[in-house]
């Protein structure tokens, strides 16, 4: 198989890199930055690839890579301006909660709920339920065994629908008790 | 198992947040595009899988000088004399001496200027700006390590300019090209008879050396 040119890789792949980066962590702001340096390595490195048809496992990887970087560069600046004395808010440009949309509040949530599952069950159920790969391609993707895929995927359903039932308990246990 | 309405409905809307908005899409395509040069975008460039060591010194030492070549040196090399025709003095009242770039496109003010020759000004300039071009987009493609577009820009550059201005350029440019796709003979081909004391030819020669592994 060939590997693809950067333009084809570019125009498939440009939506999961964006919301991979997104469900990832990435901050609104941040985002056109990190994707452009995102398509960047991949821009510079599609030539080492050396399976082209892992092409999906290897762009998740670089979009892990890069988001990691982003983070640690993101820390260490904040890190810095309250080391010489500045406050974090001045340098952040981290939306105010204002600015947050409706939708927003949606991915709130979501990554709420996704937290309470355990890191090997929530990247399963991230891949099939948000980025819709099929199983076998979360499985080759995380490189784990399909049967291992499968279970992962049941077991973080469950626990995501628990974690959202308790979610929406709390929620009217609240709104009653608001009540006169 | 499945997930109930109530979750699946969650999931929809956050799936829907997780996608970029059109202006982000566009914002981000035209950076990039910036960045890397429009060639990349091209749908038929594939990829030459060459050894990393060579893209390295390449990636290294190719993006300043063949950037020279292609951008500082064609502003700094003169007009050709077809473009310098001496322009009349004006009749009467002094006039204000244009740009010498801009000489050949000021009409002076007075007397009907000389008839110039006729469609050499033009087919020079055009000529010059599109040996440019081609040179601008082998330099954009070496830039981000595809050495096919920047061998195409360059053979095509050799087809229809095998005397230009700027082949001594293409030819430096295209001697890397060709030792970072492991055309090593055909690469040292190019370099003999470029000037010596020319420092893009001395740094070609560097590079192909350093990617040659019969010249280590």
């Amino acid at each position: 198989m060939k590997v693809p040119s950067f333009a084809a890789v570019y125009r498939q792949y440009f939506d999961f890199v964006w919301s991979t980066a997104r469900r990832f962590g990435v901050e609104p702001d941040a985002m056109e930055d990190v994707v452009q340096e995102i398509f960047a390595v991949i821009h510079a490195k599609l030539d080492t690839l050396e399976n082209p048809e892992a092409l999906r496992s290897w762009i998740y990887g670089v979009v892990r890579r890069s988001v990691s970087t982003h983070r640690r560069a993101r820390r260490t600046r904040m890190a810095s301006s309250v080391a010489v004395g500045y406050p974090v808010e001045l340098v952040s440009d981290t939306p105010t909660p204002l600015e947050q949309t409706e939708t927003n509040a949606d991915l709130k949530l979501l990554r709420s709920l996704l937290a309470e599952l355990d890191e090997p069950k929530r990247e399963v159920f991230a891949l099939v339920e948000l980025d819709e790969l099929s199983v076998p391609e979360a499985a080759q993707l995380l490189e784990i065994p399909l049967n291992t895929a499968y279970s992962r995927l049941r077991a973080a359903r469950l626990a995501f629908a628990a974690a959202l039932a308790r979610h929406q308990a709390r929620g009217s246990r609240d709104s009653r008790g608001g009540e006169p | 198992m499945t997930l109930d309405a109530t979750a699946r409905e969650l999931i929809e809307r956050s799936r829907a947040a997780l996608r970029p908005s059109a202006d982000e899409r566009a914002r981000t395509a035209a950076a990039l595009r910036e960045r890397l040069g429009a060639e990349a975008f091209e749908p038929d460039v594939h990829r030459v899988s060459w050894p990393s060591a060579v893209k390295l010194t390449l990636s290294l030492c190719l993006i300043g000088p063949v950037a020279y070549w292609a951008f500082g040196s064609t502003h700094e090399t003169p007009p050709p004399p077809v473009v310098a025709t001496p322009q009349p003095p004006a009749a009467e009242a002094p006039v204000q001496e244009p740009p010498a770039a801009l000489a050949v496109m000021a009409a002076p003010s007075g007397e009907p200027a000389p008839a110039p020759p006729p469609a050499a000004k033009p087919a020079a300039r055009d000529t010059l700006s599109h040996e440019v071009v081609l040179l601008s987009r082998a330099t954009s493609a070496l830039r981000t390590g595809d050495l096919a577009a920047a061998l195409r820009a360059l053979d095509e550059h050799a087809r229809r300019y095998p005397h230009g201005v700027l082949r001594e350029e293409r030819r430096a440019a295209r001697a890397q090209a060709l030792c970072g796709v492991g055309r090593f003979a055909e690469g040292r081909a190019e370099l003999e008879g470029l000037p010596a004391q020319s420092p893009t030819a001395a740094r070609a020669q560097q590079i192909c050396r350093a990617a040659d592994p019969a010249q280590r």
